[in-house]
């Protein structure tokens, strides 16, 4: 299989195969540079994989199913893969979607941390520049003046001072003008 | 000495605490609340009590409650450690009122010291250099503009009852006074219940230096020389050491005799800390004193070889100081870097979750004060700490080795941590050169530089490992080498495909 493997922005071209010969082992070329891959211990979202000798840790996470961070030596890197030969029907796909008019941008203010409401700037009805301070909150023991993160009007607002938010919690609501 | 004790506190500090405990044949008597069922410091003590509830106010700041289970399991003694109620007088005097020794310094001592204003008085007449500043309490912006007008700038606003970095603000102009004096004085009451503030001189790239004291109830008080703390962000302290590259053994004894002094004139028992600034022409200046056992304690306790709980517990039972001032002596170098589970992406938010993979370091010179597991779920209700961890070895440049070692050891997966950033400090030539203030952070670490260094770029070899290992995953589920259905056989289906599909019978090691 040809798969286009970027990394932090790097492209790796990296072609893999079964060895048929030797157990738990794989043929492998990056940048068409041969590499010997073995498994070591494979888990549903984790590999011990030994890369020409160098055995390491490796763990996987997904959004909407597809592998897009690896965790590895405390460190996160954000990875996108591709099957060149098998994917191309998809990507066109995705593509002619994306082109037909794509994702709305999202008008909602959300929480960046948990933490405690402790002043709202705004009310509904209120325009809202892009970075406009919204709201304070308190989290990690200091005020944090939370910035708006879009432009528009404000439509709705599902908190008042005093209430705990949690990570991802939509604070603010607004459409744009 | 005590019979038994009861640890008002939770996670790491606790299980230090208990440990002395045990080392000494004292009893001790855990608390946890509901989220801390999983800790490991309920298990390590004799007894422990559930606090029922989560936020600290109904759990481990509960005064009433923590008074009722001490008499219950009728201790002769409380230990408070840090944070919570350690430095609440009214605990203090809650725990006396009913018979049971507090481990620290009078109620008086703490009420004292624990107001910014009336500590920099005490200080003054103590002869301890003190930062100019306004002597009392401010209630109108006009007199933060009066003294703004006669010191210049750049200025600091601090609320008399902050500690911990909040309810401080740096002013650097006359026309963003008015707006900060209102919002200082407006964390202070929301944080503190008093809008007490006054205003300072803010010293430029200064280091943050600590003394530890002991004091005993007769009298006797020495230091175990100094912490340097300059390594903060956003005023929260990450890296500490002992001792500090800035100090002359002329300069050590001087700061320590005023930080005993200090300590003296406040009528002070117990441990404590004495903190000072010191600006780039070396002058020093009193800032606060810290009435309890501090987080980063182990660095002094590893190059003085002194137990310092067991010290606060011996002082607390009414012993003399079991060491003299000439008995103490510096040897060797320590570093405590604070891992905490934070996301240094999207500013040093907490990531709380659970451990899923946690490989802590060990070996020679390497502690690691830590409740952390695999398989731990950190509560979200708490600060974010995973644990403490500390290097020693005989000198600085063998303990920054060694200190590096082990960050590279310490493997953490399911939260994003602190780790990498650490490993990078301690690589950096400002850091490694000593010759850093409390600015560090600021200075080398711009947003941009801490992304880079958490996604990993710039690393050689990583990309292209990293690279390879994903393809491979991503090659074992397009052609169903593997599964990656969440079921609870997952890992038995999992090997049971591999060994199927590649016909080998010893394909993963059990």
């Amino acid at each position: 299989m040809n798969i286009l493997s970027q990394v932090n922005e790097e492209n790796f071209d990296i072609e893999i195969a079964i060895d048929p010969n030797r157990e738990n082992c794989f043929c492998a070329t990056i940048d068409g540079r041969e590499v010997e891959l073995k498994i070591i211990e494979a888990k549903p979202s984790s590999l011990t994989l030994s890369i020409d000798g160098c055995v390491r840790f490796y763990e996987f996470y997904k959004e909407k199913g597809r592998i897009n961070t690896v965790a590895h030596d405390n460190r996160f890197f954000k990875v996108r893969l591709r099957n060149r030969q098998q994917d191309q029907l998809e990507q066109l796909l995705e593509e002619f979607g994306a082109g037909m008019g794509g994702t709305a941008t999202d008008t909602r203010i959300m929480a960046p941390m948990p933490g405690k409401i402790l002043g709202l700037n705004v009310k509904a009805g209120d325009k809202v520049q892009l970075g406009q301070v919204v709201l304070v909150l308190e989290a990690m023991k200091m005020e944090n003046e939370i910035s708006s993160t879009v432009e528009g009007k404000v439509t709705k607002i599902n908190v008042k001072v005093g209430d705990i938010v949690n990570n991802g919690d939509i604070m603010i609501e607004t459409e744009q003008l | 000495m005590f019979k038994r004790i009861l640890v008002a506190n939770r996670g790491e500090i606790a299980m230090r605490i208990i440990r002395t405990c045990r080392e000494l044949g004292i009893e001790s008597v855990a608390l946890f609340s509901d989220a801390d069922a999983n800790a490991v410091h309920i298990v390590m003590a004799d007894f422990a009590e559930n606090l029922p509830g989560n936020s600290p106010a109904e759990t481990y700041l509960n005064i009433d409650l923590i008074i009722d289970i001490c008499k219950k399991y009728k201790v002769d003694a409380l230990h408070p450690g840090y944070g919570f109620l350690a430095e609440n007088a009214d605990f203090a005097q809650a725990c006396a009122d009913n018979g049971i020794v507090f481990i620290g310094p009078s109620p008086q001592a703490i009420r004292d010291l624990g107001n910014k204003l009336k500590a920099k008085e005490i200080a003054r007449a103590a002869g301890t250099p003190t930062v100019p500043g306004t002597e009392s309490a401010l209630t109108d912006v006009k007199d933060a503009e009066a003294f703004a007008k006669e010191a210049g700038f750049p200025l600091m606003l601090k609320a008399a009852a902050g500690g911990g970095g909040r309810g401080m603000r740096i002013v650097r102009n006359l026309e963003e006074l008015p707006k900060l004096f209102t919002s200082c004085q407006n964390e202070a009451r929301g944080a503190f219940g008093s809008d007490e503030i006054f205003i300072e001189r803010y010293i430029e790239k200064p280091k943050h230096i600590e003394f530890q004291i002991l004091a005993d109830e007769h009298g006797n008080c020495i230091h175990l020389g100094e912490r340097d703390c300059s390594i903060q962000r956003r005023h929260q302290k990450l890296i500490e050491e002992a001792p500090s590259p800035a100090l002359t053994p002329e300069l050590r004894e001087e700061m320590g005799a005023t930080a005993v002094a200090l300590a003296k004139a406040a009528g002070y028992s117990n441990a404590g800390t004495v903190e000072f600034l010191l600006d780039q022409e070396n002058r020093y200046y009193f800032m606060e004193m810290n009435t309890r056992l501090q987080v980063e304690h182990p660095v002094t306790e590893m190059v003085t070889f002194v137990d310092l709980v067991q010290a606060q517990l011996l002082i607390a039972a009414g012993n003399p100081l079991h060491i003299k001032q000439e008995d103490v002596q510096i040897r060797g170098w320590a570093f405590e870097a604070r891992i905490n589970a934070e996301d240094p992406l999207r500013g040093f938010v907490p990531d709380m979750g659970t451990l899923k993979r946690y490989l802590p370091p060990a070996g020679g010179g390497i502690r690691l004060d830590s409740g952390a597991y695999e398989g731990y779920t950190i509560p979200s209700h708490y600060d974010s700490m995973v644990g403490k961890l500390i290097a020693f070895a005989r000198t600085r440049e063998k303990a920054m080795a060694k200190m590096l070692r082990a960050l590279d050891e310490y493997v953490i997966t399911g939260v994003r941590t602190t780790i990498p950033f650490h490993s990078y400090v301690f690589k950096h030539p400002a850091f490694t050169s000593g010759n850093f203030h409390t600015g560090f952070i600021e200075e080398h670490f711009s947003d941009e530089k801490i992304s880079e260094l958490m996604s990993g770029s710039g690393e050689g070899e990583s990309n292209e490992h990293i690279g390879l290992a994903a393809a491979l995953q991503y090659y074992m589920e397009r052609t169903a080498l593997i599964t990656t259905n969440e079921q609870q056989d997952e890992e038995a289906s999992l090997r049971w495909k591999l060994i199927h599909r590649l016909g080998s019978t010893s394909y993963l090691p059990r």
